[in-house]
This record gives structure tokens, C-alpha cells and sequence, in this order.
């Protein structure tokens, strides 16, 4: 990186570039945080006005009315299996899409990649009548097949592409010893992409945890809601509490905050290593 | 992301933009392929889930986008009507052209900023990248529903932090009511998508630059050239596949773009921040017009396959002309 | 129903189970769950729905409650389409109008109250203007016919006003007239006092203004063809009372009478920005009590007629109604869920909707419980409205594009780049071409 070609650059105009931009990123945050601990009349004085004491009862009031105590165990029990098994599913069908020749290859490629495309808005409604024939409305697996089949399509084409990126002198030498597939892909292919995983992982999680439609639509019964329909709760027809429904938002971004904390180095690795020819 | 998701497309299926196929021989089998049947057993599973939750409601939207249907009885059949009702709605144009203007902000700013960023990161330590970089990625990280509320705030004109900063300084003037003005709220929703992208389009392409050979960095100091020199003639023409990748995904996002238009101007005001998704939604969930709806997201949907067919074309101009 | 051998095997055997919990529990009551969904997801209208629930719970033993709240957006997103689907509430709170109630009523996915309105008596409780507004004939027709709902809380559109702002400027009363309201508004905005809080990125504050004052000219004895258009039974939008309202908004946003940068701030937040003391004058209605509250020198009045109406027409209604749908498929539990409905619209229920300081439809019988002030002044207005049958209507029902075709237009009117004809004529176009639609 540090042959990038600009090493001769001035640094101190560069840096303070660097910083603005860094700032930008931050200071909503700070600013929704503040928001979270302020009373509604404080919220008129401005933003970067101090309420007399934090208004921690907001994260009550969001924690109890809004359930969020059900609501994340609900956005737990989704996430788990849904990266769990996406990942599963994208290195097992990726892997055939780098390696293996099948009939229709590019045709199924082409249908896959239309999941990436078409937004799920405009085939919630088929879904739904699809789901409610199969009798998984307000299931827990209603939330987790849709949202694993929606990732399959990322999954296998990001899986895909760093497996051709592995020097094939490394699955050659392992054939020669002996290897079946099977054990081709679970004992070379994946230590070695562990990064891609690990990347891959993240995305997914961020967003499963994120998403809003599936369960709004898909789930009526409110001890099946995930975060994100809890964190918009607080508006009414009329009527708003911004102090409530910031700290509602709080509340739903902080685990994938830590989450991206804890893994930003080995993800930020794995989009490295997956971009490496 | 991916940062290689086009790279693979490239080698195996050319999607999207352009399925068509170049005479070319066939690319040679791995040695994995040899050894065994049952290829297809690797693929079925995924298959048979993504077919059974994505992709038949897909199809059932296309065999919608023919009817008219109010969601609740069963729906006529009126062939083409709907899209031929499509291109005579004004409102639906509007959509379009907004989407248009949105994908300024949606791909070619952070993109450019993005670029921008990766090519001056190094003059910082190790130490101090690492915290850049992650700082950068984070917007990335949130739910846009929620966005959406916060920047809402943001821009309020009253005691939004916004205009309080504007008036601070003395540009009072230019303390607009963003989200109300007809012409300046597209750029104001735009400006969140910007913050939300460039910090991801910084990963992919800081990435991107690792990749490149240390030796032509080399090669171009030896011929004289200065920083920016090196950086316009050798890093921007290698990490063309990673802005490749970064266009598709955010072209995808840009015509996808729902939530952060909802949740801050609903379209509005005046349909001034319309765009074909909240018009989808409008049609189908308020209107129960769900057969209309179903035809503006497949339009949406070919929509994205000719645009990224027009990038992908633009990119293997740009390919051969640079190399 | 089917009453086959194996359904009356597989009830008997329920029954048995029942029997046996009731016996262990050493009640005698069935055991029943009631799927509800609601609206009431603001932080205090929860609390209240929480305790009646409860209260309905503890008075109901046996009786569970099983309750989801739905944002304003998410109901009207999801609920046809589970109703439809032979999932989701039994009893729900539903939109009124053709879009959502209109809809369901046609597609039988409501049931017709018209013996529960009977037997509770809910004809005499509400007046025959608010119930009307969730009747549907078996032709369609709105407006008439049976019974498909009954509301918990009032709603009315009128003037908020600060008195200390106003005294500040030197009024030293409240508008009595329409003309009046002018006046005071030219003398606050000469004094470079904004006349009105208004907010028109969200919400519908506009929309609630400009109809306010657009019915204010409208007397009660001659209501026919207001309810007429919103009935569907057709008639136009391009009246003089509406270009009028239309010409007076315009005037104002163009010539400052507005906070600043209303364009840009949602009608919520125009309403915090009055509790705080900007703008003299706010209209909208009374789901905003409870913020409102917080300053007592805020009041609340009809808005001002002009001089010659003596019976105004005030608009407004009820919230969104509670309606059995077609979930509820035995008499067992349509008659609790109308034991339900009939307790969240009991004078009971009023009691705890009031002393949270929300707006309820029928009279609370507990007048401690009525604390706020403001609330007060709504409850005696909204007596003397249904004394007069002078309870006006939402424009935005009379299509189910109406609402979209008002928030589209609006900005263009307020910004000047319509002018206040062609705004009305928009409105006419749509309100004509549904009509045509409907064969009308």
C-alpha cells in the first residue's frame, strides 16, 4: 500500500482531508447517541445542546414498550442460522461454479444473479401467498429459508470468485495425494479462504440483521418481530418521540456495531485476500 | 464485497449486462472436474432453496405484471396493458429521471471520493489507517430505515445540527429547508447515499491497489513519473475491475433505493425525490394497483440489466484503449 | 361451518381439555384467545391499550388477549393481505374510507355489526354522523347501509392558539370570526411574528388548514353536498370556500406568515416548535393534546367561521375503527370480540384514554379524570358538534388517490408555482376521474 504512487504527496493537507471525511462518518452517530438521552423539549434546543442530566428512562421506555427485550432473542434466533447456512450453501455452490462443469451453467448463473437484482419489494406479495400455501407464516423458519435463499445468490458468486483466485498448484498437489473432493474443499479450499468466510460472514449478518420487509410482511405475530420493525415502532399516525425512537435505533445498531468492531480486521483482510489474482 | 464479483461473471457468465456469448474456447476443466460425477449434487441444494423462496415469486411477479390484481381476488389477465399504460405516465418518467439524477450520488460521487480517499491513504502510518478505515466503513454497517430518521433530523431547518452549523458560520442565506425544496432535496437525499458508499467504495478499492504489481510503480518512477503521474497511469487503469464491481453494486442500490427515500421524503415533495421503487410501493401497497406495481419493478429489474450491460461495455472500451 | 363428526370430535375433546383447565383453575370460564391488532404505537396511547387490555383481561377470565401493534403505514400495508390470506386479527383497527375499510367490506373480509350496534347501543353513544362514516350498503355505497365499526377516540380538526404569544402581540383575545383570524394574522405578521406553526414535509398539517378552514365556511344546514362527495355519490371539488382556503394558504406561505423553513420540517415537528413557543396559531387536531399539553397557554377552538355561518362544519371523525373481520368465524368469538370493541368504546375506557390526555369518542363519566385543560375545551366542543351534526369530514377519503393527489399538489400551491384554480381543478380531476371509475 504504501507503494501506491503517492508517496511524495504533501501530508499534512492529505491528512486533514483524511479526518474531515473520518468526522463525517462519525459525528451522526455521536449526534444520535446524544439525541437518545435528551427529553422532547430538549431536541428543540438544537442538536449540539446538552440536556440537563442523560435521559436514560428513553432506553426504558424503548426496551419496554417496544419489546426489544423479544425482539432481539428474535433477530438472534434468524441471524445464527441464516449466515450459518448461507455460508454452507455459497462455499458448497460455489465451488461448483468455479471447479465443476454442469448443464446450464451460465443459465443458472444468469437466474441467480436476478435474486441480486429484482428488489424484494415487488415479489413480496407471490412470496407471501407462497408461503402462507406452504404454511410457514409466522414461523421462525418463514424468516430464515427466505432470508438464506436470498443470500445464496451474493453467497455463491462472492464464494465463487475467491476460489478461482487459489493457485490450482495447491488443489493439483492435493488430488495427486489422494484427496476426494469433499475433503479437498473442507481441508484446502476453506482454511484457505477463511478471510473470504469471515467477510462473507459479516455482510450476511449485517444484512439479515438489517432487514425490514420480510419480517414486517411475513410474520404477524408480534413475539416473531426482529429489531429493525421495533426500532420504527415508536411512530404514530401523529405523533413522534424522537428521544424514544432514537434510542430505539440505538439499541438495534449497537450489536452490529460491536459485531463489525470485533471482525472489521480479519473482514477488511478478507476482502484483501479475495481481490488478490 | 466482491470486490471480484465481476471477475468471476467475466470468466464464467458475463452477467449482468450482457449475457450474450463471445466466441472464445472453452475454458479448460479443473482438475476437480475430472474426477467424479455427480457435479450437479453441489448445486442443487442452494438451487432448490433460492428457486423455492426467490426465484418462483420472481416469476410469479412477471405472470402479475400481467394482470390487474388488487391484491385480494383473483386477478384478470390483460396482457401487455399495463406497460403499455407505463409509458405514457408522466409520473413514472418523473421516477425515472430522478433515479436518473440519483445515481450521481448513489455511483459517480463515491465513487470519485472513494478513489480519491484509497490513493491519499497512504501518507498516514499503519496505526492510524486502520482507524480510518474502519471509521469510513461504518455508515455501511447501519440499517437505512434508520438513516433515514436520523438525517432527517439532521436537515431539519429549525434545530436540525445542520443549519444551526450554516448559520454558525455565517451562510444563514443558504439554511434551506432542504427536505422541502423542490430543488435541492434530491441533492440532500443523495448526500446520504454518498455517505453511506464512499467509505465502502474506499475498502474495495484500497484493496484493489494491494493487489497491483510493486514493479510498475517501479517501472513508472524510473520513466519520471511524479506522484499523481504514477497514480493516473498506473493505479487508476489497474484497479479497473474493482470499479467495475463498485458500479454494479451501487447501480443495483441506486435502482433498488427505497428505504432512505421513504423514510425521509416519502417521494416528495411534489414527487420531487420519486423514484420507480417508491412509486412500486405506492401503487401496490396504498393504491392495491398490484399489477401496475408489478410492472414497474420488472421494468426496474431489465432497468438494471441494461445499465450495468452499458457499464460493462463502457469498461471493456476503457479496457482496450488503456492497455 | 362443517360440523362433521371429526370437528365435533376434536371440539369435544377441546372442550374436555377446557373443562378439565377450568376445573383446575377453579373457574368456570372458557378459555379463549382474541387476536387483535392496533394502532397505538405511540409511548403513551401504548400504555392506555395495554391497561384495557388488561382490564378487559381481568373482568374476561379465561380470555387471553393476543395483541400487535402496527405503525400507521404497516396496518395498511399488511392487514388486507392477511385478512385475505385467513390469517391475522379478529378484531382490528382499520382505516376508514374506500382505500382500506371500503376495500375489505367488498371483499367480505369485515363482518357487519349492525346487532351489536343494536344490542350495545353504540347508535345512541355516537351520533349518526360518526357512525356513518363506517357504514357500506350491500351496494357499496359509503355512508349507508350496515355497520362496520365503532372508534375509541374523536377526532377534530381546529385552532390551536398561544395566548401568550398573542397578548405579546397585542391581542388580547382569540379570533372570533373567520375575518378576525385574518386580521390577527396580518397584525402578527406586520409585528414579524410568524401567524402560524406549519410543517408540510410529513404529515398533513396543510392538508388539515387548509380543509379547516375551507368547512368553516360551510353551515351545517347545508352539509348534504359535502357528505355527498365524500359518500361518493359524487359533486365537485371546485367550490369557492375551497379556491378561497386555497388563495388565503398561498397568500401566506408566499408572503412570510409561516415559521421559517416550514417546507422543510415534518408537521410533528412543527408541533414541538409551537409547544415551544413559535407561531401564534396552529391548525390540526386533537390527536396532538398530549403534546400540546406541556404548554398551558395553549388553547384549542373551533376554527372561526365567517360572519353569517352560525353552525360551522369542524372537521374530523374518529380514529381508525375497530371492526370484526372474517377471523373471527364462530358466534362465540364474534360476541367477544364485540364485548371487546364495546369496552374499548365504553365510557369506561374513555376514563383512561382521557386521563392520559387523549381525546376520547364517547363522553368519560369521570370528570377528574379529564385534567387537562385543553382537553376540556375539545370535549365541550365536541358536544356541542354532535348537538349540531356539524362534524365535517377528511377530504382525502372521497378517493383512494385523494390523499397522494393533496400531498403532490400542495408544495406546488404553497411554493406559488400553482396557482390556487388549477391546485382546485387537480383535486377535481382526480375526485371525477374515481367517480367515472366507479360508474358514477
Amino acid at each position: 500500500m504504501a507503494r501506491s504512487g503517492v508517496s511524495t504527496a504533501p501530508t499534512v493537507p492529505f491528512r486533514i482531508v483524511l479526518w474531515l471525511f473520518g468526522l463525517i462518518t462519525v459525528v451522526p452517530f455521536g449526534l444520535l447517541l446524544l439525541t437518545s438521552i435528551k427529553s422532547r423539549a430538549d431536541v428543540l434546543k438544537g442538536a449540539f445542546a446538552l440536556p440537563d442530566y442523560p435521559h436514560f428512562e428513553n432506553y426504558v421506555a424503548a426496551w419496554t414498550d417496544g419489546r426489544f427485550g423479544t425482539y432481539f432473542v428474535n433477530s438472534v434466533i434468524v441471524v445464527v442460522p441464516v449466515v450459518a447456512v448461507s455460508i454452507v450453501l455459497g462455499v458448497i455452490t460455489g465451488f461448483a461454479f468455479a471447479y465443476l462443469r454442469f448443464p446450464f451453467k451460465k443459465s443458472i448463473f444468469v437466474i441467480l444473479t436476478f435474486g441480486m437484482m429484482v428488489p424484494t419489494e415487488a415479489f413480496i406479495i407471490p412470496l407471501y401467498y407462497e408461503m402462507l400455501y406452504l404454511n410457514l407464516i409466522n414461523t421462525y423458519w418463514v424468516l430464515i429459508l427466505t432470508q438464506i435463499a436470498l443470500s445464496v445468490p451474493f453467497a455463491t458468486i462472492f464464494m465463487a470468485s475467491a476460489m478461482r483466485q487459489l493457485p490450482t498448484e495447491v488443489l493439483e498437489a492435493a488430488v495427486l495425494d489422494g484427496a476426494t473432493r469433499p475433503q479437498v474443499l473442507l481441508r484446502v479450499i476453506v482454511p484457505l479462504l477463511a478471510p473470504a468466510v469471515s467477510t462473507l460472514a459479516l455482510f450476511l449478518f449485517i444484512w439479515t440483521w438489517n432487514e425490514f420487509l420480510l419480517p414486517l410482511i411475513l410474520v404477524n405475530d408480534d413475539s416473531l418481530r426482529t429489531l429493525p420493525i421495533g426500532a420504527l415502532f415508536f411512530q404514530g399516525k401523529y405523533t413522534i418521540n424522537t428521544p424514544v425512537l432514537t434510542a430505539g435505533a440505538v439499541i438495534v445498531i449497537a450489536p452490529i456495531v460491536v459485531v463489525y468492531l470485533i471482525f472489521q480486521r480479519k473482514f477488511i483482510e478478507g476482502l484483501t485476500s479475495g481481490a488478490t489474482k | 464485497m466482491a470486490a471480484t464479483t465481476e471477475q468471476s461473471i467475466g470468466d464464467s457468465g458475463r452477467i449482468p449486462g450482457g449475457t450474450r456469448r463471445r466466441a472464445r474456447p472453452e475454458e479448460p476443466a479443473s482438475i476437480l472436474d475430472r474426477m467424479g460425477k455427480g457435479n450437479l449434487l453441489y448445486v442443487l441444494p442452494g438451487l432448490l432453496i433460492y428457486a423455492v423462496f426467490v426465484f418462483v415469486p420472481i416469476l410469479a411477479a412477471v405472470v402479475i405484471s400481467l394482470t390487474e390484481w388488487n391484491g385480494l381476488v383473483v386477478p384478470s389477465f390483460v396482457g401487455l396493458q399495463n406497460y403499455i399504460k407505463l409509458f405514457s405516465d408522466h409520473e413514472f418518467y418523473i421516477a425515472l429521471r430522478n433515479n436518473a439524477e440519483f445515481m450521481v450520488f448513489y455511483c459517480v460521487l463515491p465513487l470519485v471520493i472513494g478513489i480519491c480517499l484509497a490513493a491519499i491513504i497512504s501518507v498516514v502510518g499503519q496505526r492510524e489507517r486502520l482507524v480510518l478505515r474502519t471509521l469510513f466503513f461504518l455508515p455501511y454497517i447501519m440499517p437505512t430505515a434508520v438513516l433515514g430518521i436520523i438525517f432527517q433530523w439532521l436537515y431539519n431547518p429549525a434545530f436540525g445540527p445542520f443549519n444551526q452549523i450554516l448559520k454558525a458560520v455565517g451562510l444563514g442565506k443558504i439554511a434551506l429547508p432542504w427536505l422541502g425544496d423542490f430543488t435541492w432535496v434530491l441533492p440532500a437525499v443523495g448526500a446520504v447515499a454518498v455517505w453511506y458508499f464512499f467509505g465502502f467504495c474506499m475498502v474495495v478499492f484500497l484493496s484493489g491497489m494491494q493487489r497491483i504489481d510493486p514493479s510498475l510503480f517501479d517501472a513508472a518512477r524510473a520513466d519520471g513519473a511524479k506522484g499523481w503521474q504514477s497514480f493516473w497511469h498506473v493505479t487508476l487503469p489497474q484497479l479497473m475491475p474493482e470499479v467495475r464491481v463498485v458500479l454494479l453494486l451501487t447501480v443495483i442500490a441506486s435502482i433498488k433505493s427505497f428505504d432512505l427515500i421513504f423514510t425521509m421524503t416519502r417521494g416528495g415533495p411534489g414527487n420531487a425525490t420519486l423514484v420507480p421503487n417508491i412509486y412500486m410501493y405506492e401503487l401496490g401497497f396504498q393504491l392495491n394497483r398490484y399489477g401496475y406495481a408489478a410492472a414497474v419493478a420488472i421494468i426496474g429489474a431489465l432497468l438494471v440489466f441494461v445499465v450495468n450491460f452499458a457499464i460493462h461495455q463502457g469498461m471493456r472500451r476503457f479496457d482496450r484503449s488503456s492497455v | 361451518m362443517h360440523d362433521t363428526l371429526s370437528n365435533r370430535l376434536r371440539l369435544g375433546a377441546a372442550g374436555i381439555a377446557v373443562a378439565a383447565l377450568a376445573a383446575g383453575l377453579g373457574g368456570a370460564a372458557q378459555a379463549q384467545t382474541l387476536v387483535t391488532w392496533d394502532d397505538y404505537t405511540d409511548v403513551g396511547q401504548n400504555a392506555v391499550i395495554e391497561q384495557l387490555n388488561k382490564n378487559f383481561e381481568a373482568a374476561h377470565p379465561g380470555v387471553t388477549i393476543n395483541r400487535t401493534a402496527r405503525t400507521f403505514d404497516d396496518l395498511s400495508m399488511t392487514l388486507k393481505l392477511t385478512v385475505a390470506a385467513g390469517n391475522g386479527p379478529q378484531v382490528t383497527k382499520v382505516n376508514q374510507g374506500a382505500a382500506d375499510q371500503g376495500t375489505m367490506v367488498k371483499q367480505k373480509l369485515l363482518l357487519p355489526i349492525d346487532d351489536y350496534v343494536k344490542q350495545y347501543g353504540w347508535d345512541k353513544r355516537f351520533g349518526e354522523g360518526v357512525l356513518a362514516r363506517m357504514q357500506w350498503s350491500d351496494s357499496g355505497q359509503f355512508g349507508e347501509g350496515h355497520y362496520y365499526g365503532v372508534s375509541g377516540l374523536g377526532e377534530m380538526v381546529g385552532l390551536f392558539y398561544n395566548q401568550k404569544v398573542l397578548s405579546d402581540a397585542g391581542i388580547s383575545t382569540p379570533p372570533k370570526t373567520f375575518e378576525e383570524l385574518l386580521a390577527d394574522a396580518d397584525a402578527l405578521h406586520a409585528k414579524g411574528v410568524p401567524a402560524f406553526a406549519i410543517g408540510t414535509a410529513k404529515q398533513h398539517i396543510a392538508l388539515h388548514m387548509l380543509t379547516g378552514m375551507e368547512q368553516a365556511h360551510i353551515d351545517a344546514s347545508n352539509r348534504k353536498a359535502l357528505d355527498d362527495v365524500i359518500y361518493g355519490r359524487g359533486g365537485t371539488f371546485k367550490t369557492q370556500a375551497a379556491l378561497d382556503a386555497a388563495t388565503t394558504m398561498q397568500k401566506w406561505a408566499k408572503e412570510g406568515y409561516f415559521i421559517d423553513g416550514y417546507s422543510g420540517i415534518a408537521g410533528n415537528d412543527a408541533v414541538q416548535l409551537f409547544v415551544a413557543g413559535q407561531g401564534a396559531f396552529l391548525l390540526d387536531g386533537t390527536w396532538y393534546f398530549g403534546d400540546m399539553q406541556a404548554n398551558p397557554d395553549i388553547h384549542f377552538m373551533p376554527v372561526p367561521a365567517p360572519a353569517g355561518v352560525s353552525k360551522p362544519l369542524t372537521v374530523g371523525g374518529v380514529d381508525l375503527s375497530w371492526s370484526i373481520t372474517s377471523n373471527a368465524k364462530d358466534k362465540a368469538t364474534q360476541d367477544l370480540a364485540a364485548q371487546y370493541m364495546d369496552y374499548m368504546v365504553s365510557p369506561e375506557a374513555a376514563n383512561v384514554w382521557a386521563a392520559a390526555g387523549f381525546f376520547p369518542s364517547s363522553t368519560p363519566t369521570d370528570d377528574s379524570a379529564v385534567k387537562s385543560p385543553l382537553l376540556k375545551e375539545g370535549l365541550a366542543m365536541w358536544k356541542t358538534i354532535t348537538e349540531n351534526n356539524a362534524l365535517g369530514h377528511y377530504a382525502d377519503w372521497a378517493s383512494p388517490t385523494m390523499l397522494k393527489t393533496y400531498d403532490d399538489n400542495m408544495p406546488h400551491l404553497l411554493a406559488g408555482d400553482m396557482t390556487p384554480q388549477a391546485f382546485v381543478d387537480a383535486l377535481d380531476a382526480d375526485y371525477q376521474a374515481y367517480m367515472k371509475s366507479v360508474g358514477k
